[in-house]
């Protein structure tokens, strides 16, 4: 796996050829907005993706069809220059994109990410709300197998819990109250340095009482909250300390960078020994405010 | 963390493992649940923390047949009980997908008896390792599985070579799974499989002859609706030698059917277990002082104790009945009052006349009443020291249209007297407003409300969650540590027992996001009520102290209704049917509902534990709390801190005060 990245405060900055296709999410703020101009000025055929968790099913460019066919949609593509909208694509969106089409034999891949320059706080008019509560996500699905990506949850192997920590630390609460993980196994990364100078007292801040009332007692790890290439490497020295037997499940809840990341690894590595837990969140509407830096990712997938 | 809080701080089923020999403490009505010889399924029922999970693990082949069990006889093989938390996780994912409803059916039953099947073999091996002499590992591979391989033929005989071919059946069928399109398809045992696993068991082993097994779905709710009707199939058509029994929420138990047309009945096909209602019927206190001990003792052996934890483990009748007995339960608690004091409320009262900062709060709050009703007269008239209990609650007497300064001052004198006043009379004004008014008095300064303090009211905030009982008592006992007062444990202080109600009233709140795929709303929810409540708790009059329930006039939208039945499957609030005298003596009619918060927030909001006065709310109302947006609920609360002449809250807050809380 080699990415190549580089980053600008705006998208003149950056170094790229147009792509032949590329795949886009909703736009749910001013920054998917403009990642979606971006992509459609610079790409010949634009499409939108959209997965389903509750059917497992796909709409691809209007077209509706199960996760499990999208192989076959995409089996033409295999030569073609592409680009991932992950700005506006959720985590398992652009997993399941990223491991098709590994499936039908593309090696190169560009993602693109559009950072916020804020998150949007709760209200603060009422009182006796927690400072650092942010409005990110209307609800949460709860934790659903990403057909492909799942592992049975078991005592009678050794399984590494790795969670990608952010803003809602409720959600490893939720992954406790929905499985049965064993918190001895479990570590966890944070994303340091964050995208700005202090945010990363929001993670910490959020997820040190669950991860104390949760008694997780495995290693903590920090990678650069924008950087995928840090994640990934960090994922896959967790990986290369198992034992033969042993299996590693992710949790990704920070940023998409990480996410990123998190997704190169699980479309790399074998799928009787990895795999992911994912809540699908349903984000809020205008939860980032204004935009930041823009990321170019260039990856070559092996 | 020393030895005392690693154990207390264990209050999670999950955090003991499977094997809760040591640590299960038989519940006094154990006898009345009939769980061990029963032979049609229980359907076990009850809010977060109440003991569920715990109950039925310690049913199962690792609690009974553990290492640690000294005396097991040859009849404990008669109940062998398997525990089993479904991944829902991955078992949401066998379903649609373009695969038919009936394939993934047999998936779901062939996952479901490998699973089955690995923990029936598993428990030979529990069995074969405990103290029963009867059946060793020797034993094991005397086991000749073959007929099995009727099934498929490539089961093998051997006990450990079955094992592994279990194992490798699940491996198969997780890569399947993740690839329905692949021309590998397992071969789908059916659920005979695992009848004729157990009946070979049976029949080749002698001392299996009267064995049934029974099988203990955890958190069934969580389950796919097509799942659920699967289960509840194998419910209806439970027959020996393989009991199936449920464990889930309240109001989890929404849909009956069967994947035939048939429909599972309550009494009929299943007997339910509410376990919070068996609490209301023993003593929840001395259950929970019992627990607290037996784990204080794991901690410390010479932590003098005033339970036998040999007798905690029995389920002779004798000794249940013992541990039911006056002399016993008086014991006991006299301990735990004794290791968790409180400060009495005439205690609490006299601090205020004792304590400068508490006696200037009450001045302030004097004062406020003399500029807003013009008295005159001096604060030193209504600042009783001889009598506190009447003193702290001057401000809102005077406060009230309906009293006088002359009137309250008469009843002072009276009280003085010894004469019948309105204090200590048939008035009852110390009764119904002192618990508030210390409240009041405390709500806006940032030190720890002793009203939160003393074992009696650890059991009230935490009603039957045992979680968050013992968490109450571990966080109090840490902060004794952390003060440094502690070598061993005689006694908690008053200040850590109250800090500690703080401290795991904001962790319990926190956790709230995490129930279910509404928990954002619960949580939205309870910050909401919650501020209504503490709100009323602020009125100076205090006219209607201690709200902390509400009642609903009127008809509302479904998806309130819906709402409300989540918050009451997560805890977040109890509800209670209101029953009202018709037509005779012995004629109760229901007629409608309250609902309490769960008192666990109150110390968070700093509002009364008790269930005393409610709230009722119209249609509009609720629908605004519930799902109302920000705007909405900010004119609501602000509408009535107008009427009720409150400022916004004037606690002492400091550039951290958010974070601490």
């Amino acid at each position: 796996m080699k990415i190549r990245m580089q980053y600008s405060e705006c998208s003149d900055n950056l170094t790229f050829e147009s792509w032949d296709i590329s795949f886009i999410g909703d736009p749910i703020d001013d920054r998917g907005k403009k990642s979606i101009e971006f992509v459609i000025a610079n790409s010949k055929d634009v499409r939108k993706f959209e997965y389903n968790s509750n059917d497992f099913t796909i709409i691809l460019a209007g077209s509706e069809f199960y996760k499990d066919d999208l192989d076959n949609e995409l089996h033409s593509l295999n030569e073609l220059n592409i680009l991932i909208d992950s700005t506006t694509l959720s985590f398992s969106e652009i997993l399941i994109i990223t491991q098709s089409l590994k499936n039908v034999g593309v090696n190169h891949i560009s993602i693109l990410y559009i950072e916020p320059c804020d998150y949007k706080k709760k209200h603060r008019n009422i009182p006796l709300l927690n400072k650092r509560d942010f409005e990110l996500s209307e609800s949460i699905n709860g934790y659903s197998a990403i057909p492909g990506h799942a592992l049975l949850i078991s005592n009678e192997i050794t399984q590494k819990i790795v969670f990608l920590c952010g803003y809602e630390a409720e959600r490893i609460d939720r992954a406790f109250e929905d499985s049965q993980l064993n918190s001895s196994n479990c570590s966890c990364v944070f994303g340091v340095p964050a995208f700005c100078p202090g945010w990363e007292m929001n993670t910490f801040d959020n997820n040190i009482p669950v991860i104390k009332e949760r008694k997780i007692k495995g290693d903590v790890h920090f990678c650069g909250a924008t950087n995928p290439l840090a994640i990934y490497q960090t994922l896959c020295n967790i990986y290369e300390s198992l034992g033969d037997d042993d299996q590693m499940l992710v949790v990704p809840l920070a940023t998409k960078p990480m996410s990123i990341g998190a997704c190169l690894f699980l479309v790399e590595k074998p799928k009787d020994r990895v795999a992911v837990l994912y809540d699908h969140p349903k984000e809020i509407k205008g939860r980032a405010l204004k935009i930041s830096n823009w990321h170019l990712f260039n990856i070559t997938i092996n | 963390m020393n030895l005392i809080e690693d154990v207390i701080s264990q209050n999670r089923a999950e955090e003991l493992g499977f094997d809760l020999w040591e640590d299960f403490v038989i519940p006094p009505f154990y006898d009345s649940l009939d769980l061990i010889t029963a032979r049609k399924p229980r359907v076990i029922v009850g809010g977060r923390g109440c003991g569920k999970t715990c109950l039925i693990r310690y049913l199962c082949h690792q609690t009974q047949f553990s290492k640690r069990r000294i005396e097991l006889s040859n009849s404990d093989l008669n109940h062998i009980g398997i525990y089993w938390k479904i991944d829902t996780n991955f078992a949401k994912q066998l379903s649609k997908r373009g695969v038919d409803d009936l394939s993934w059916n047999s998936a779901f039953i062939h996952l479901s008896v490998l699973l089955m099947s690995f923990e029936v073999l598993k428990s030979l091996e529990s069995i074969s390792n405990s103290s029963l002499q009867s059946f060793t590992s020797d034993d094991l591979v005397k086991f000749d599985f073959s007929i099995l391989n009727s099934f498929d033929e490539k089961v093998p005989k051997d006990f450990f070579e079955l094992k592994t071919f279990i194992r490798r059946e699940i491996n198969h069928f997780q890569a399947w799974a993740g690839n329905v399109r692949s021309p590998s398809i397992p071969y789908f045992l059916p659920k005979e499989f695992i009848i004729e696993l157990i009946t070979e068991i049976k029949n080749q082993n002698s001392l299996f002859k009267d064995t049934l097994y029974y099988v203990y779905i955890d958190e069934f709710e969580n389950l796919l609706l097509e799942q659920q009707l699967l289960i509840n199939t194998w419910i209806k058509h439970s027959e020996m030698p393989l009991i199936f029994n449920l464990a889930m929420k309240r109001n989890s138990f929404k849909d009956k059917q069967t994947i035939g047309n048939e429909s599972i009945a309550e009494i009929h096909d299943y007997r339910p277990l509410d376990l919070e209602s068996y609490y209301n019927s023993i003593s929840f206190e001395l259950f929970a002082a019992e627990i607290l001990f037996l784990r204080i003792s794991k901690g410390d052996k010479n932590f003098k104790i005033p339970i036998n934890p040999d007798e905690l483990k029995s389920t002779s009748k004798q000794i249940l009945n013992n541990r039911k007995s006056e002399s016993y339960k008086k014991n006991v608690l006299g301990f735990a009052r004794q290791l968790f004091p409180c400060s009495n409320i005439e205690e609490i009262s006299k601090e205020v006349f004792s304590d400068s900062i508490l006696l200037g709060r009450l001045k302030v709050l004097l004062q406020k009443v003399f500029s807003s009703k013009g008295i005159s007269n001096k604060i030193d008239e209504f600042l009783i020291y001889d009598y506190p209990q009447a003193g702290v609650i001057i401000p809102s007497l005077l406060s009230r249209n309906d009293i006088s300064a002359d009137i309250v001052l008469n009843e002072i004198n009276k009280l003085r007297k010894g004469l019948d006043n309105k204090f200590t009379g048939s008035t009852e004004w110390i009764h119904n407003y002192v618990f508030g008014c210390l409240l009041l008095i405390y709500e806006p300064l940032p030190r720890y409300c002793p009203l939160y303090a003393g074992f009696d009211t650890f059991c009230a905030m935490s009603r039957s969650n045992l979680r968050h009982f013992l968490e109450l008592c571990y966080k109090s006992i840490r902060n004794e540590y952390r003060e440094g007062k502690l070598e061993s444990i005689p006694i908690i202080s008053i200040k850590s027992q109250a800090e500690a109600a703080k401290q795991a009233s904001t962790a319990f709140l926190r956790e709230v996001k995490s129930f279910g795929s509404e928990g954002n709303k619960l949580h939205t929810f309870v910050l909401r009520l919650g501020s209504y409540f503490s709100a009323t708790h602020r009125r100076l009059t205090q006219s209607e102290p201690e709200q902390t329930h509400f009642s609903i006039k009127g008809s509302i939208d479904e998806s309130v209704s819906l709402f409300i039945l989540e918050a009451i499957k997560w805890s977040v609030l109890y509800e209670e049917k209101i029953t009202k005298q018709k037509g005779g003596e012995n004629k109760m009619e229901v007629e409608g509902s309250e609902y309490i918060l769960n008192p666990i927030y109150s110390p968070y909001f700093h509002i009364s534990y008790r269930k005393k006065r409610s709230s009722t709310f119209d249609a509009s109302q609720i629908n605004t709390i519930v799902l109302g947006n920000f705007d909405q609920f900010e004119k609501f609360l602000n509408d009535y801190l107008k009427k009720w002449r409150i400022s916004p809250p004037d606690s002492i807050k400091n550039l951290f005060s958010d974070i601490t809380d």
